[in-house]
């Protein structure tokens, strides 16, 4: 990245003798990866029509990277065209596979799609990925049609020197990298969606039936909750929602999710923090 | 000073176009002159609930694309001095309401003196509905004690939050609620939301309770405003919500069950 990196000073002048066509730049941004556990398309149409209504301005036009790593052989039996329209229909765009053996690799690129290097721990994975509860294909035999367990193979290896690749990004450290929290007095009312982006998120007044509150960071609610509330919403696991009375209708944090029937009743009405906890919604009192 | 007053619900079928003759009606009777404009292209009402369906020549949409004057399309009331209609167009459809046009025929209106332009929604919130809220100075949210249409009043008071022109300039709309066929006896058997529950959900203040009762259905269908037969409990609810409207102070009634007497209980 270094090579790129010239002074300001140094890119004024050469401004002047020359316009410049662009400025090539490395950023760090952290994207979400499909991690396919199938090649069943009807089932992944059904999934992710599931995982979009819970959040679904999140993911409208999303770039996302497809793991192929969980597929038999990396990914080489993948027919990408009927794939990729399939997420497009869905509002996704997918950008570049990780994770692919060469063959899945040929086919990818035949299909416009980039290439990433798959670089990052099972860890990190996670952390990137909005979806970690279906991530793992170990958790839920039910949606593999076909598993050999390919090893993961370090694609960089082999790799023309590769650009400084974004690399899933460590989640945004919402409210800690200096964006203070948003805070929002009217009431959230129906039909409303309300979005911290990298930041924490205050709501003063109710939140009503049908309206949503999202941040990147945590949720905090000082009135009555009764439409939907997404903490770390790019999948900061340390998110949490902090609220007075829980009568929401749908809780998520940092990827995991509780419909208003999974709240037990004897949290309804109540105060309550919920986090995430192995991919798992928890709720506490405050 | 005239005011621009829309009546909305997000739902249908729950008394907007009831409420805006009432209120219309009411607010001319106590001597300010007072217009209701339909808005509900394609599926004309007003005029019906307010008895001058056989009097319409033209029409708000007549007026906003220049085929008619204004003063010619408005309808005087016969009964009531200072009410005017203005009726919606039966035969177009809700693309002829541009903001321009409605926008110049309220300016209009403004400039012929009146005090009140009281803006009747169509249900739902799509063109015509945001079109009737776009340049109102005030709201009445009408709501029934139900869940769906409770839901429906949130939606349309984060619209009137959002996507009206005062809104756009930062500024807040006055909004009131109106509860309509509210039944206390429902209500004690818990098949009813009560005042203090809907309250407790929108948030905004209550201009009144109407109640149930066969009395809107008789005078919906004799084209003649409740109000003005105030023998009714549904006229004195409407009276009392005119007089809030006009800033006075009214208790509000018509929310517990009626007290019955021992003979009432007995015989009656």
């Amino acid at each position: 990245m270094e090579a790129l990196v010239e002074s300001s000073a140094a890119v004024a002048a050469r401004t002047a003798a020359n316009p410049v066509a662009f400025e090539l730049k490395g950023v760090m941004t952290s994207l979400a990866v499909l991690r396919l556990c199938t090649l069943d398309l009807s089932l992944i149409e059904r999934h992710l029509r599931i995982k979009i209504a819970h959040l679904p301005q999140f993911f409208q036009d999303a770039p996302v990277v497809l793991d192929l790593g969980a597929l038999a052989l990396g990914g080489a039996e993948v027919t990408f065209a009927p794939l990729i329209r399939l997420l497009r229909q869905s509002h996704l765009i997918p950008v570049a596979i990780t994770n692919a053996s060469e063959a899945g690799r040929a086919n990818a690129v035949a299909e416009g799609l980039g290439v990433m290097p798959y670089r990052a721990t099972r860890g990190a994975t996670r952390a990137a990925v909005t979806m970690p509860r279906e991530s793992a294909p170990e958790r839920s035999p039910g949606e593999i049609t076909r598993v050999v367990r390919a090893p993961a193979r370090p694609i960089t290896d082999d790799m023309p020197t590769p650009p400084p690749a974004p690399v899933p990004a460590p989640p945004p450290r919402a409210a800690q990298g200096g964006r203070p929290a948003m805070v929002v007095r009217q009431p959230v009312r129906s039909g409303q969606v309300v979005y911290a982006q990298q930041s924490d998120l205050v709501v003063l007044a109710a939140v009503n039936p049908g309206g949503e509150v999202i941040a990147d960071g945590s949720v905090h609610l000082y009135g009555t909750v009764r439409g939907r509330v997404i903490a770390g919403a790019q999948g900061y696991a340390e998110a949490q929602i902090f609220c007075q009375r829980l009568e929401a209708e749908l809780v998520g944090v940092a990827g995991a999710f509780m419909r208003a029937e999974d709240i037990p009743a004897k949290r309804r009405g109540k105060s309550a923090r919920i986090s995430s906890v192995d991919g798992e919604c928890r709720i506490e009192d405050l | 000073m005239s005011k621009v007053v829309v009546v909305a619900s997000g739902k249908g079928g729950v008394g907007k176009t009831t409420t805006s003759a009432n209120i219309a009606a009411g607010l001319a009777q106590k001597g300010h002159k007072t217009v209701a404009i339909d808005f509900d292209v394609g599926l004309r009402n007003l005029d019906l609930v307010l008895g001058c369906e056989r009097r319409v020549v033209y029409d708000f949409v007549n007026v906003i694309k220049g085929e008619a004057k204004l003063n010619v399309a408005l309808i005087r009331d016969k009964r009531i001095e200072n009410l005017y209609v203005l009726p919606a167009s039966q035969t177009r459809d809700k693309d002829a309401l541009e903001p321009e046009g409605v926008g110049r025929v309220l300016e209009e209106l403004k400039t012929l003196g009146f005090e009140y332009i009281i803006c009747d929604s169509p249900a739902g919130i799509e063109k015509g509905a945001q079109m009737a809220m776009y340049f109102a100075d005030e709201a009445i949210v009408v709501a029934n004690p139900e869940v769906s249409s409770v839901r429906d009043a949130d939606r349309v008071l984060g619209l009137l939050s959002a996507k009206t022109s005062r809104a756009e300039l930062g500024k807040t709309i006055k909004s009131h609620l109106l509860l309509t066929r509210y039944s206390p006896t429902m209500v004690k058997k818990g098949e009813m939301l009560s005042v203090s529950d809907v309250l407790e959900l929108l948030g905004i203040p209550l201009l009144g309770v109407i109640p149930e009762s066969k009395a809107v259905l008789q005078s919906s269908n004799k084209g003649t405003p409740a109000i003005m037969d105030d023998t009714t409990d549904v006229a004195q609810a409407y009276l009392d919500v005119v007089y809030r409207f006009l800033g006075e102070e009214r208790e509000q009634r018509f929310i517990d069950e009626e007290k019955k007497g021992i003979f009432r209980r007995l015989f009656g």
